[in-house]
């Protein structure tokens, strides 16, 4: 049982219905969380991360958002569920209760007009059996928790009186009320300055190895990223193009959007002239990708990438835990030559 | 300084926040004082107005305020053409100008709020009705509007109030429903539907407690408006019977005599203007207090 991932999400599709066509946002991601672990999911804006993550608890606006197949069993202790197959009310059991939420925005994800205390509060009081005098003393012991100093005084504070990084705090607070199994955090960081993201990470790394809880990490920087997760996953134009544990990933990197985005990181260590950027722009969403998604931009693209959907394939050696690196190419970086499999199927196409 | 330590150590006291900002705030202070007034007028009036409003004493009729020539302490505003005591029908005309502005408010701000929260929450057709429906008020030309319902029901205090209550409430529709589609998408809401929270404790915790700042400070407004239309409305003798003092029956029946009896027609107006210019200090100071981040201003 321990060893069983809390979450498996499997062939995930999600598409938003516009005016001007059909978005397809998340195009068959599948993707293992284990207990405890964090995970970082990086990705430029549109790649599909947030969105992927949101459609788990059907958090997208429907319509026109749409989850168009697939599944994510998720097994707490008391459950084994396939989220997207649950209704309205069992999916409010398991949102902010065994599922946790953080967003980008601290400066507006709290109500102006509630104090900070009775918005942690309101999270408490509709999962467990707190009430009262005994809620109250539980959110000031949160508030401690997270870091706000004089918590019992801070409890009546708007959140106006707060700064960003301690209303972040709050809504760590409001994720972790009711000990959840898994905390979704949607770029957490970004609206704060590096100073206080260093915080606000020290703080995830703690409440997540004290209370055992999954993170899954959702950024655009992969320095933030780095610094929190234990394996990362890459996205592309809504699909996985690779995924392995941090330091392989960051290492050797096999698929060459990796590459791209781990060349136009500036490094403090190493002094580069130039950062070198990713040529071209992101995916139009608007057609069903039935190539790669990253061919258009991709400095090793051949047929291949152009005929078929590269599916993951084990990249490298896993590493000494056992995680495996996954890459989504029909190139092979390390051998620089095409994978075999992707030559036959050239023969085959007509 | 002094104050500044108390505010310190009572950041969490409503009531001291309260006190704060209205001794802060001058014109809200004196707006707020003014209402006060003229609501205890209304309430008290037969114990305050000298004189019976309707009492008729035709031999000194026309007598002007006490501090002109030829006028008498006795009536301190003076007499209209009919010998009645000005001041009394005065104090007794603030009774029809607040109910008619509160309760008219408070049906047009109710109907609103109902209205424009099922437009913005539910969506799709039924908002299209409900919007369209507002729309369609909105563009006639109000006072027409108003004036034809008026002459049509006939007049009475009822149908005044009943008026202005449906005839107000698109805007409100309108100022509701705009608001609830705002803070629909804002992040507290995002967040309170992240943590599991039903739609009904979205609708009454988050997104009602949001309204009534914006609709608390259009509803002051609209009452000032609503005492000036109904003014305007006894001027054309369409509002309260004339039996009834209103504002705007006295300043229809002075009209004739503005030329020489200027006071007959003054001090209704000078009632009017009063009263609306409270109700505007007072609709300013309210939204103050209503938003938080002002809140923190004062301390």
């Amino acid at each position: 049982m321990s060893n069983t991932p809390i979450l498996q999400v499997r062939d995930l599709h999600v598409r938003f219905d516009t005016v001007d066509g059909t978005v397809f946002a998340v195009n068959g991601v599948s993707f293992d969380l284990n207990r405890g672990e964090t995970l970082g999911v990086v990705g430029e804006s549109g790649s599909g991360k947030s969105v992927t993550m949101m459609s788990l608890l059907r958090l997208i606006p429907e319509p026109p958002g749409r989850i168009a197949s697939g599944t994510a069993r998720f097994r707490s202790r008391e459950s084994d569920v396939d989220l997207l197959a649950l209704n309205k009310s069992e999916r409010a059991k398991i949102r902010g209760n065994r599922i946790g939420f953080i967003f980008q925005d601290p400066m507006s994800s709290l109500n102006p007009l509630l104090t900070v205390g009775d918005q942690i509060r309101e999270s408490l009081e509709q999962h467990t059996d707190y009430r009262g005098a005994r809620s109250r003393r539980r959110v000031v012991e949160l508030l401690e928790q997270v870091g706000i100093p004089d918590p019992a005084k801070r409890y009546g504070n708007y959140p106006h009186q707060f700064s960003g990084g301690m209303r972040q705090r709050v809504m760590i607070a409001i994720a972790v009320a009711c000990d959840p199994d898994i905390i979704i955090a949607d770029e957490p960081t970004t609206a704060l300055d590096v100073t206080v993201q260093a915080q606000i990470v020290d703080l995830m790394n703690r409440l997540s190895r004290e209370y055992g809880i999954a993170v899954i990490w959702i950024s655009h920087d992969l320095g933030v990223v780095a610094g929190i997760a234990e394996r990362v996953m890459v996205m592309y134009g809504g699909t996985v193009v690779e995924t392995g544990e941090i330091e392989t990933v960051y290492n050797h990197p096999r698929h060459p959007y990796t590459v791209g985005l781990l060349g136009a990181l500036p490094k403090l260590h190493e002094s580069v002239p130039e950062l070198v950027d990713i040529s071209g722009t992101p995916p139009s969403l608007f057609s069903s990708p039935a190539k790669c998604p990253f061919e258009p931009r991709c400095p090793w693209a051949f047929d291949a990438c152009r005929d078929d959907k590269p599916q993951l394939k084990v990249a490298g050696a896993p590493a000494a835990s056992g995680t495996q690196h996954l890459s989504a190419c029909w190139y092979d970086l390390e051998r620089n030559e095409p994978r075999p499999e992707a030559l036959p199927r050239k023969g085959r196409t007509q | 300084m002094r104050i500044d330590a108390l505010d310190r150590s009572n950041l969490n006291s409503p009531f001291r926040r309260f006190l704060k900002i209205i001794l802060r705030d001058n014109a809200g202070l004196f707006g707020a004082l003014l209402f006060v007034a003229l609501v205890g007028l209304a309430v008290m009036a037969p114990h305050v107005a000298p004189h019976d409003p309707l009492q008729q004493r035709l031999g000194i009729s026309r007598l002007p305020p006490a501090w002109q020539e030829g006028g008498s302490w006795e009536y301190p505003l003076g007499t209209d053409n009919l010998g009645r005591d000005m001041l009394s029908r005065i104090i007794y005309g603030t009774r029809v100008s607040l109910t008619v502005g509160f309760v008219g408010v408070l049906i047009a701000s109710s109907l609103g709020l109902i209205l424009g929260m099922i437009a913005g929450y539910v969506g799709g057709r039924t908002d299209s009705i409900i919007m369209g429906v507002s729309n369609l008020f909105l563009a006639i030309p109000y006072l027409l509007l108003v004036v034809v319902i008026a002459s049509v029901l006939g007049r009475s205090l009822v149908n005044v109030i009943l008026i202005f209550g449906f005839t107000n409430a698109p805007l409100f529709v309108r100022i509701t429903r705009g608001e609830v589609l705002r803070i629909r998408k804002s992040g507290y809401v995002e967040s309170a539907v992240a943590i599991g929270a039903s739609q009904r404790r979205i609708l009454i915790h988050h997104i009602l407690p949001n309204l009534v700042g914006p609709l608390l400070t259009v509803a002051t407004f609209e009452m000032s408006g609503m005492i000036f239309y109904e003014a305007g409305l006894g001027f054309l003798g369409l509002s309260v019977p004339p039996n009834i003092p209103s504002w705007g029956n006295m300043l229809s029946a002075g009209r004739q005599y503005i030329q020489f009896s200027p006071w007959i027609a003054a001090f209704p107006g000078l009632a009017i203007v009063v009263t609306s210019l409270s109700m505007n200090l007072l609709g300013d100071w309210l939204r103050d207090v209503l938003d938080p981040k002002i809140r923190r201003s004062a301390s």
